[in-house]
C-alpha cells in the first residue's frame, strides 16, 4: 500500500510540476489517467510477459516515477516559483472550496462501497481477484471448458480496470472501487477547466457543468465497477489533449492525448469509438502548417500508439486462445454483413431501436440538433466554418452518433438479441452527455466573442 | 408577430402539451376511458419533448410582453396555477410511493409516475418562470423581439439547458433515497465487506455457504442457467465466490466425466430451489451422496449423511434456501 500512494502521488507531482501555463486541475485529472492507465495496462504485459507479480508492479512503478522525478527535476524546480503556485491553484472563490468538497466527499466515499454490479462481478472483479492471487489471463481459458453458456467469456475486453483491482487488492485495499470516483473527478476537472476558460456567465457555467456532470446516467457510474465511465475518462482526456494541441501545438500533448486513447482501446476494445476520435486527430494534424513529412511522421505515431493495445489484445487472443467469435470481426465481415442487411424494414426496426435507447437524454439531442441548426443557418459569424472548437465537437459527436447507427445495423444483422441491449448501448455512448453540453458552451462563448 | 398570435400560440400549445401530458400520466385508466387503441406512447412522448420547450419559449415572450389586461391575467393564472398543483401532486404521490411499497401509486391511482415526475418537472420551469415573473425579475423588463431571441444561441440553449437542469433535479431525490438504501443494506449485511453484493444479497449468502462447505480443489456442479436459476446458473457469476473450484454446468457434466475417468475428484452438486415455485430444484437427477448440508429459509443449517438424493428425500427437507450435496464417488 505504500508503494501505491507514494507513486500515485509523486505522478500527480510530476504531472503538477512538469508543464508549465496549464490549469491545476487539467493536470491533476491527466495526473489520475496516466497513473490508472499505466496500472491497467503495464501491470497486465508485466505480469504475462515478464511474470512480474501484481504485489509487485507498485515497486517498479515507484522506481519509475522517482527516476522520472529525478530527471526533471530541473525544469520542476524552475517551474515551482511561488508565482506559479499562486496563479495555478485558484483556491480563491467559494465555488471552488464547495466542488473541491464535494469531489473529495465522493472519493473518500469509494473507500466505503463494495464491488458493485453484475459485469463487475462476472468479469472486472473476478480477473481481478484470480490475477491477485496469482492466476494469469491465459490459465483463464480453461476456465470455460465446462462452462454451457459463457464460452470463453473472460477474453470478451482486455484486463483494464482488473489489472487495476488485481494491484490494489494485492496491496491489501479491501475495496478498488475508489478508482471509479477518480475517473469521474478526472472528467469532472477536464470539463470545469474547460468551461472556466470561456466567457459565458456564471449562472451558465454551472449549470452546463451540472448537466454534463451530475446527470445520473453518469453519475451513478460511480457506485458500480463497470468500464463505461473510465474509457469515457480516457476518451474525454484525448479530446481535451487533442484540443490544446491544436491551440499551442505543444508535441507533448499530442502523444499525451494518444497514450489516454490507446488506455480507452485497452478499456473496451470492443466499441469502436476510438477510430473517431483518431479521424478527429487526423482532421487537425492536416490543418496543421507542418510540412508534409512531420504530418505525415505525426499521424503515423498518433495512430500507431492508438491502435497498439488493440493489436496486443488479438495477438494475445490468438496466441492463447485462438478465435473468440463475432464480436470481434474483421473489416471483410463487416462490410459484407453492412451490406446484406440495409433494407427497409431492417432500417426501420434500427432508428426505433436508436430512438429508444437513446430516448433518456433526448434534451441533449435536441441541443445537438439546435447546435447544428446554428452552424447551419445561424449567425453569419456561427455559419461560417472557422477553427472553432465547437465545429470539431460537433463533428466528433456527429461521428460517433453515425458509428453507433452503423454498429446497431452491423449488430442487428449478426445476433438475434441486438434489440435487447438499450441500456448497455447508452452506457457505452454516455459520452455524448457532456459532448453534447461542452458543445453548447463552445458555441455559445464563440458567439459573444464576435 | 402580433399579440394576438402570440396569445394563440399560447394557448394551444399550453392545450397541447398538457393533454399529452395527462395522457400518458394517466395511460392506462385513459385508454380504457377513451377506448383509444394503439396510440403510440414513443409518439406522443416524442411530441411532447418538442412541444414542451417551444411551450416555455413562447410563454417566455408572452411574459416578457406583459399586456395588462384580463384575457393575460387569465392565461396566466391558468397556466401558473396548473403547474404548481402537479408539482405538489407529484411530490405527494412520490411520498405515498417511499412509505407503502414500490408500484403503490400505479396500482392504487393508475398514475405512471416516472413520467408524473417527468412532466411535473416541465411545469416546475414554468412555476419558477412565472414566480419569477410576479415578483418583477429584470429578465422581464425589455420588450421582446422573437427573431433577435430566436437568432440568439443563450435563449435557445438556454432553455433546452433549464429544463436539462429540472429534470435532473427531479431525480435526485430518488438516488438519495437508494443511497441511503444501499448504505443500510452494507451497514446490515452479516457478510464480510469483501462479500457483500449490495444488488444480489440473497444470491451472495447463497454463495458464500457454498463455498464455506466445500474444498478449494473440489469439483461442483451447478443448476444451468435458466429463468428459474438466474444467477445460481451462470457460472462466470458463481466463480466470483467459488474460485478456483471446477464448475461444471449439467449438459458438459459427462464431457467432465470422460476426460477425467478415472480420476480421483470431490464432487458436489448444488442444491437449490425456485423460491416461488417449489417443485423446480436442482439437481433434477438421482445423486448417492455422502452428506447433505443446507440452509433453510430461516437460515438454520441442516446435515443429513448417507442416503440417496431423490424426489421423495427433497420433498422431506422442506424450504431450503441453499444447500450442497456431497457425492460419494466422483461421478
Amino acid at each position: 500500500m505504500p508503494y501505491i500512494i507514494y507513486s500515485f502521488l509523486v505522478t500527480l507531482f510530476i504531472a503538477v510540476c512538469l508543464t508549465r501555463s496549464t490549469s491545476f486541475g487539467e493536470k491533476i485529472a491527466n495526473g489520475i489517467l496516466i497513473y490508472l492507465g499505466v496500472c491497467g495496462l503495464f501491470s497486465f504485459l508485466l505480469k504475462e510477459y515478464f511474470n512480474v507479480s501484481y504485489a509487485d508492479f507498485p515497486k517498479i512503478l515507484s522506481i519509475v516515477v522517482t527516476l522520472i522525478l529525478l530527471l526533471g527535476f530541473k525544469n520542476i524546480k524552475n517551474n515551482l516559483t511561488k508565482e506559479n503556485y499562486y496563479k495555478d491553484v485558484k483556491l480563491n472563490s467559494i465555488g471552488n472550496v464547495i466542488l473541491s468538497f464535494f469531489l473529495i466527499s465522493i472519493f473518500i466515499r469509494g473507500f466505503s462501497l463494495p464491488v458493485n454490479g453484475w459485469d463487475a462481478y462476472a468479469l472486472y472483479d473476478t480477473r481481478g481477484k484470480i490475477f491477485s492471487e496469482g492466476g494469469t489471463q491465459r490459465e483463464l481459458a480453461k476456465l470455460s471448458k465446462y462452462d454451457q453458456t459463457n464460452p470463453l467469456y473472460y477474453f470478451s475486453y482486455p484486463p483494464m480496470t482488473s489489472s487495476i483491482h488485481a494491484v490494489l487488492y494485492s496491496a491489501s485495499f479491501v475495496t478498488p472501487m475508489f478508482i471509479y470516483p477518480l475517473f469521474y473527478i478526472a472528467i469532472f476537472l477536464y470539463i470545469y477547466e474547460m468551461l472556466l476558460e470561456m466567457r459565458i456567465n456564471n449562472f451558465f457555467r454551472y449549470s452546463i457543468l451540472a448537466i454534463s456532470t451530475v446527470n445520473p446516467l453518469i453519475f451513478q457510474q460511480i457506485t458500480s465497477a463497470y468500464t463505461n465511465l473510465p474509457m469515457m475518462a480516457f476518451q474525454w482526456g484525448a479530446l481535451h489533449n487533442l484540443l490544446i494541441y491544436k491551440k499551442n501545438n505543444s508535441f507533448y500533448r499530442l502523444l499525451l492525448a494518444s497514450f489516454l486513447l490507446a488506455f480507452s482501446v485497452w478499456t473496451r476494445v470492443l466499441e469502436p469509438t476510438y477510430v473517431v476520435f483518431i479521424l478527429l486527430a487526423l482532421y487537425i494534424l492536416l490543418g496543421k502548417k507542418l510540412s508534409v513529412l512531420t504530418k505525415t511522421i505525426l499521424i503515423l505515431l498518433f495512430s500507431v500508439i492508438t491502435i497498439l493495445p488493440k493489436i496486443i489484445w488479438s495477438l494475445y487472443i490468438k496466441e492463447n486462445v485462438g478465435y473468440i467469435g463475432d464480436t470481434a470481426p474483421g473489416i471483410n465481415t463487416i462490410i459484407f454483413r453492412l451490406a446484406d442487411s440495409i433494407y427497409l424494414s431492417r432500417m426501420l426496426e434500427v432508428a426505433f431501436f436508436v430512438y429508444q435507447s437513446l430516448f433518456q437524454i433526448k434534451y441533449y439531442l435536441i441541443i445537438f440538433l439546435v447546435i447544428i441548426c446554428y452552424t447551419l443557418f445561424g449567425n453569419r459569424k456561427l455559419r461560417q466554418f472557422r477553427d472553432n472548437n465547437s465545429n470539431y465537437v460537433t463533428l466528433l459527436i456527429l461521428g460517433i452518433i453515425g458509428l453507433m447507427v452503423v454498429g446497431t445495423v452491423y449488430l442487428s444483422a449478426s445476433f438475434e438479441w441486438w434489440d435487447q441491449i438499450g441500456g448497455s448501448f447508452l452506457r457505452s455512448n454516455l459520452i455524448i452527455i457532456p459532448l453534447v453540453a461542452i458543445n453548447a458552451a463552445l458555441l455559445i462563448d464563440e458567439y459573444k466573442e464576435k | 408577430m402580433n399579440k394576438k398570435t402570440e396569445i394563440r400560440i399560447v394557448e394551444i400549445l399550453f392545450v397541447v402539451n398538457n393533454f399529452i401530458g395527462i395522457f400518458l400520466t394517466f395511460r392506462p385508466s385513459l385508454r380504457q376511458l377513451l377506448i383509444i387503441k394503439g396510440v403510440n406512447v414513443s409518439f406522443l412522448t416524442l411530441i411532447i419533448t418538442i412541444t414542451y420547450p417551444l411551450f416555455l419559449l413562447f410563454y417566455f415572450i408572452f411574459l416578457r410582453d406583459h399586456h395588462k389586461n384580463n384575457k393575460f391575467r387569465i392565461i396566466f393564472n391558468t397556466i401558473f396555477g396548473f403547474s404548481i398543483f402537479v408539482v405538489i401532486l407529484n411530490y405527494l404521490l412520490q411520498f405515498f410511493e417511499i412509505r407503502n411499497y414500490p408500484n403503490y401509486v400505479y396500482t392504487n391511482y393508475h398514475i405512471f409516475l416516472p413520467f408524473l415526475s417527468e412532466f411535473a418537472s416541465y411545469q416546475s420551469v414554468i412555476t419558477v418562470l412565472s414566480l419569477a415573473y410576479k415578483y418583477n425579475n429584470s429578465l422581464f423588463s425589455k420588450r421582446p423581439n422573437v427573431g433577435k431571441l430566436v437568432s440568439n444561441p443563450i435563449y435557445v440553449i438556454g432553455i433546452l439547458v433549464v429544463i436539462i437542469l429540472s429534470q435532473i433535479l427531479y431525480k435526485f431525490p430518488a438516488i438519495l433515497i437508494s443511497e441511503i438504501k444501499n448504505q443500510i443494506a452494507i451497514k446490515n449485511s452479516k457478510l464480510d465487506f469483501r462479500d457483500t453484493m449490495v444488488d444480489l444479497p440473497r444470491f451472495a449468502s447463497q454463495a458464500v455457504f457454498i463455498r464455506d462447505n466445500t474444498e478449494k480443489d473440489s469439483v461442483i456442479v451447478h443448476p444451468s442457467q435458466t429463468w428459474d436459476f438466474p444467477e445460481l446458473g451462470n457460472q462466470v457469476l458463481i466463480r466470483y465466490y467459488l474460485y478456483p473450484r471446477t464448475l461444471v454446468s449439467p449438459s458438459k457434466l459427462n464431457n467432465f466425466l470422460s476426460e477425467n475417468a478415472g480420476g480421483k475428484c470431490v464432487m458436489y452438486s448444488v442444491l437449490a430451489a425456485n423460491p416461488d415455485k417449489i417443485n423446480v430444484y436442482f439437481p433434477d437427477y438421482e445423486v448417492d451422496a455422502s452428506e447433505i448440508v443446507y440452509l433453510d429459509e430461516d437460515d438454520r443449517k441442516h446435515v443429513l449423511s448417507n442416503l440417496k438424493f431423490n424426489n421423495e428425500v427433497y420433498k422431506n427437507l422442506g424450504r431450503i434456501k441453499i444447500g450442497i450435496i456431497k457425492h460419494r464417488l466422483c461421478q
